[in-house]
């Protein structure tokens, strides 16, 4: 109500000192000629001036006077002007109807327009009200500030970086956390559950795929302490990924049997190894590389899985060729996410055909050259895949 | 409430932008003295509400109210207070903002100080005015809006392009668009005589100090633009011909000859409908550099709004007011009075040539930047006119202009006398003559051209000088009688001295730098010496740092001349934290003779490092000349008085004397 009240103040403020000049009475008449007249007047007494000074020699003075008084002469002749302006004018309505008019219109638009865009019942919410929050949901955010604030002026602190390291993954801001655990190792020391939890930040952040940096992280992970079930879990997958699919499913199985029934990441892990058996030996680089955020990209489809199993290799490698090429083919006419460009690249340097990675990375990097978000994702996947 | 507030602020002025476009131009067609008194009122009121507007959004950066969508955009609430608050015109909608404000400022000034204008001249100059802001003001409002909000609000911003967080870069828009939006009031003047279809004695008293004070802010803007390139950017240029310059530079170049048209009008009432011609045309050229920048024409640091639909607003806008100035110009224009006449040797005669030299460099400009993006759009190939075709095109055209310059001041209005003004430069001449050949026994190898160049920016120099020691009579009458002719001269006088000294001082600074720029680079480890221009620079190893909002990488390098250490530079590398964007920051050593520039590059092995080694010689030059012409406009608008040009009597009675236009 307070708000609306302020606009109307507004409105009748402006409006009034917009329309002052009709609502007063003053001089109604006035002579063009007249102003003419005065800067010519102004001219002659600054020749004067100048001529007195000694800018000017007293023949030009001479000069200028005349050219100018010719000028204020001419002026003087057709002095009619303020005449014929009188003799046209509407008596009286003209004002009178802006008078009503812009009462009427100016705040009818201003209002009009307002309701469109404007948003009466939001209140401001600038740094100082977020951070005294008033419901619970918005409490971890003013506390992630106020850590990060601190730890921009401490940056050697890593208890604050071990603390805010768990609240990013949780936010699903995978690189920011991975940047955090590798703080809290290096500040804190190094421990097994440290390793292990940077290189499974490390993982989420490339979207899946382990990087060495990663490997080498969830390697030092286990060495001290076996029971990290997690960090195993990305090692097998890193095999996978790398083409050891043997050795992949053996390790599932051998986590398999590590753990307890009831653990649960077991149906996970067995639905992984029945995929893996059922494809035996080709590269699923799909699944590995979907999004861990959740993005749902059109894969495979079920049959065409099925299909690959019944089929012998030969087959098999031009069926996913085929799916491939299909892929690509989309994505030439269509534009396409961001997601798919990196599947193809993926695919084809899985495929082995370095060439046309590039070549698909190459597009996909014209394809996004508006987007840094995408091109960043891009050059850490060509890194990852050593394009 | 206080971004509500705002918002309504914002679209309350569109409506008194309304009433002040159509009331005071319906007054001054019916010649009612009352509704033309409106378009003073409306200005003033206009201008305080898009003053709230502007208000609103700035205690929105400061307190980072991310529950504003621009803020949440383009601030974050750890940036250092500078850059909140120049972050508020960081990006397209608040600096379309800012646009509007000084647009309104302008429109208020001239309703405040315009009191002895002819009320329907100044009328209808407020309703184009008017005109103008509600384009705009409709533009932002409904594609380009700051005052979207956000609910929930989110906790942090995205923050603002590191590379625009630099202190020259934060005052860079606001003179820019002071140059820009003040030239609006040349246009809204020369349309408004199109409209009265004469033109007032006032006119020119009015539209010359306006010029010369929106060419003096973009002057500097621009000036601060090409030295934040200098020093940012980390190539060791100035000036790359990029269109965002050309769009900026194209209307500097118009508005330096209407600026000099301006002139002749004030002093000798000639060259009217040129300059009314010229004031539409540099208007048109800001809109053009407005839509170039703004409508995802161009793809580059000042290209925010990469939006079709804003860019097709936005050269509706231009069509309209360019087209329809321009259309008023070729049916009104035969109705105004012609101006007076001058011998094709006078004084006039050498700023007509300035104009069209200027003006011809302008096409160059813009046939050099529109040629590639109209080529684009009609046949979708993708060329592009680098330096080598502004340099084959512009330079040429710019050596009969600085030849020239010194000659214009020393000839008499009306008719000159262009051997007596050669004699009078012959000081100037020799002293040139003189340069050129030191130039060309000292530097012996290189470009045979530069010392050429140099001779140029000399000649220009001390011609600008000749002109005050003739005026004041130098060498020629007592020390005493000097001085006096030296404090009576008016200060306008010395600002013509001094803005034509400045481009002299500009023009041994572009050739010094082009011409004997050195550059090496090289992978250098700690501990190594490299010897660069004279200059010895140990690599002392990158430390890492820590600022406000980034972390950085900073090269150590102690530099020494002749076992002496001058100075240590700290060129570095600097990851921001929001938006995560890596910069360059040069490390720059000033002497007079030019520049050391030193630019970190990539890690190799073993703490190696590429490092770029640049020395431009005179670079600075071409800054501290843009200041002195600076300066020089400064001096010339704070001489308020009016100005008379002396014409200079025939000394036969039939001279032959040509008509102005």
């Amino acid at each position: 109500m307070v708000l609306w009240a302020i606009f109307a103040i507004l409105t009748a403020a402006a409006l009034t000192a917009v329309l002052w000049p009709i609502l007063r009475t003053g001089e109604k008449d006035f002579d063009a000629a007249e102003y003419d007249a005065v800067v010519f007047k102004d001219q002659l007494s600054e020749v004067d001036a100048e001529e007195a000074r000694g800018v000017i020699s007293s023949s030009e003075a001479e000069a200028a006077r005349t050219e100018v008084s010719r000028r204020l002469l001419a002026v003087a002749g057709t002095g009619d002007r303020a005449k014929s302006i009188s003799a046209n004018r509407p008596e009286g309505h003209a004002p009178a109807l802006a008078l009503v008019c812009a009462f009427v219109c100016v705040p009818l638009i201003s209002g009009a327009l307002y309701l469109t865009y404007g948003s009466p019942n939001l209140p401001d919410n600038p740094l100082a009200a977020r951070l005294n929050p008033s419901t619970d949901d918005q409490k971890v955010g003013p506390l992630m500030a106020r850590v990060e604030a601190r730890l921009r002026q401490f940056p050697a602190d890593g208890r604050g970086w071990e603390v805010l390291a768990p609240v990013y993954m949780r936010q699903q801001r995978f690189a920011e956390a991975a940047d955090a655990f590798s703080n809290a190792l290096r500040l804190l020391g190094e421990t097994p559950e440290r390793f292990a939890n940077f290189g499974i930040a490390t993982v989420l952040a490339d979207e899946g795929v382990v990087s060495e940096t990663a490997r080498k992280a969830l390697q030092n992970a286990i060495k001290g302490n076996p029971d990290l079930m997690e960090a195993q879990f990305w090692l097998v997958v890193a095999k996978e990924q790398d083409g050891s699919f043997k050795e992949a499913a053996s390790d599932w199985r051998a986590l398999l049997k590590r753990g307890s029934a009831e653990a649960p990441w077991r149906p996970m892990v067995e639905q992984r190894l029945a995929g893996l058996e059922q494809r035996e030996g080709i590269a699923p680089a799909e699944e590995v590389a979907a999004s861990p955020a959740g993005t749902v990209l059109k894969g495979p489809t079920g049959e065409d899985v099925a299909a690959a199993g019944e089929m012998n290799s030969t087959d098999r490698s031009a069926m996913i060729k085929q799916m491939v090429g299909r892929l690509a083919e989309r994505l030439k006419d269509g534009g396409g996410e961001i997601e798919e460009w990196r599947r193809l690249v993926r695919s084809y340097s899985v495929l082995g055909d370095k060439q046309a990675a590039r070549k698909a990375l190459v597009s996909a990097r014209q394809t996004f050259a508006e987007d840094p978000g995408a091109l960043a994702s891009l050059g850490k996947l060509a890194d990852q895949l050593g394009l | 409430m206080i971004s509500e507030i705002g918002h309504f602020a914002l679209i309350l002025g569109l409506g008194v932008a309304l009433a002040q476009t159509i009331l005071p131009i319906w007054g001054a067609q019916c010649g009612n003295l009352a509704l033309m008194r409106i378009g003073t009122s409306a200005a003033q009121a206009q201008f305080v509400l898009i003053l709230i507007a502007f208000i609103a959004l700035t205690v929105a950066y400061v307190t980072s109210d991310f529950s504003l969508l621009n803020v949440f955009q383009n601030s974050h609430s750890a940036k250092p207070m500078l850059y909140k608050i120049s972050g508020v015109w960081g990006n397209h909608e608040g600096s379309l903002l800012l646009w509007v404000l000084i647009l309104a400022l302008f429109g208020g000034a001239v309703a405040v100080f315009g009191r002895n204008l002819p009320p329907d001249l100044k009328a209808n100059v407020l309703g184009v005015q008017g005109s103008i802001s509600v384009a705009f003001l409709l533009f932002m409002i409904m594609t380009s809006n700051p005052f979207l909000r956000l609910d929930p609000a989110p906790f942090e911003g995205r923050g603002l392009n590191p590379i625009l967080q630099d202190p020259a870069l934060s005052f860079h828009p606001p003179f820019l668009y002071g140059g820009y939006v003040g030239f609006s009031i040349a246009f809204s003047f020369a349309v408004a005589a199109l409209i009265t279809g004469r033109i007032d004695p006032a006119w020119a008293r009015w539209v010359r100090p306006w010029t010369l004070m929106a060419w003096m802010s973009l002057t500097i803007g621009i000036a601060m633009g090409s030295w934040w390139a200098y020093y940012e950017l980390g190539w060791g240029g100035w000036w790359f011909w990029d269109p965002v310059e050309n769009a900026s530079f194209m209307p500097w170049l118009s508005g330096t000859a209407l600026l000099h048209s301006a002139l002749v009008m004030e002093k000798r009432d000639a060259l009217k409908i040129w300059t009314i011609l010229l004031a539409i045309l540099t208007f048109s050229l800001s809109l053009m550099g407005t839509f170039l920048v703004r409508s995802g024409v161009l793809t580059s640091v000042h290209a925010f709004a990469t939006d079709p639909e804003r860019g097709l607003y936005i050269l509706g806008i231009l069509v309209i007011f360019s087209g329809g100035a321009l259309a008023l110009f070729a049916s009104r224009a035969q109705v105004l009075r012609q101006g007076g006449i001058f011998a094709p040797m006078s004084r006039e005669g050498a700023l007509v040539l300035n104009n069209l030299l200027i003006t011809t460099a302008c096409a160059a400009v813009f046939i050099g930047t529109l040629y590639p993006l109209a080529l684009e759009a009609v046949t979708g190939d993708k060329i592009s006119v680098g330096p080598p075709f502004f340099n084959a095109t512009f330079g040429p055209l710019m050596v009969p202009l600085l030849l020239a310059v010194p000659f214009g001041p020393f000839l008499a209005w009306k008719r000159g006398d262009i051997l007596g003004v050669a004699q009078r430069l012959s000081v100037a001449a020799v002293v040139t003559a003189l340069v050129v050949i030191a130039a060309y026994s000292i530097s012996g190898r290189g470009p045979w051209m530069a010392p050429l160049g140099l001779g140029l920016g000399i000649w220009v120099i001390f011609g600008a000088l000749s002109e005050i020691a003739f005026r004041v009579k130098m060498f020629r009458a007592s020390w005493e009688e000097v001085f006096r002719r030296l404090r009576s001269l008016p200060r306008s006088a010395f600002g013509a001295t001094f803005a034509h000294l400045g481009i002299g001082v500009m023009v041994l600074g572009v050739v010094g730098t082009t011409t004997w720029q050195n550059e090496k680079i090289l992978e250098v480890k700690p501990g190594e010496i490299v010897n660069f221009s004279g200059y010895d620079l140990r690599f002392d190893g990158v430390a890492p740092a820590q600022g406000p909002n980034y972390r950085e990488q900073i090269g150590m390098l102690i530099v020494t001349r002749g076992g002496e250490e001058i100075t240590r530079l700290q060129p570095s590398k600097r990851l921001y934290d929001a938006p995560k964007t890596a910069t360059t920051e040069a490390g720059i050593y000033a002497a007079w003779a030019g520049d050391l520039y030193v630019v970190l590059g990539d890690e190799l092995k073993e703490g190696a490092y590429t490092i770029r080694f640049y020395f431009n010689p005179l670079v600075r030059l071409i800054w501290i000349g843009t200041l002195i012409m600076f300066f020089g406009g400064f001096l010339s608008l704070s001489d308020r008085r009016l100005r008379v040009g002396a014409p200079k009597r025939a000394r036969v009675a039939q001279t032959a004397a040509a008509p102005a236009e």
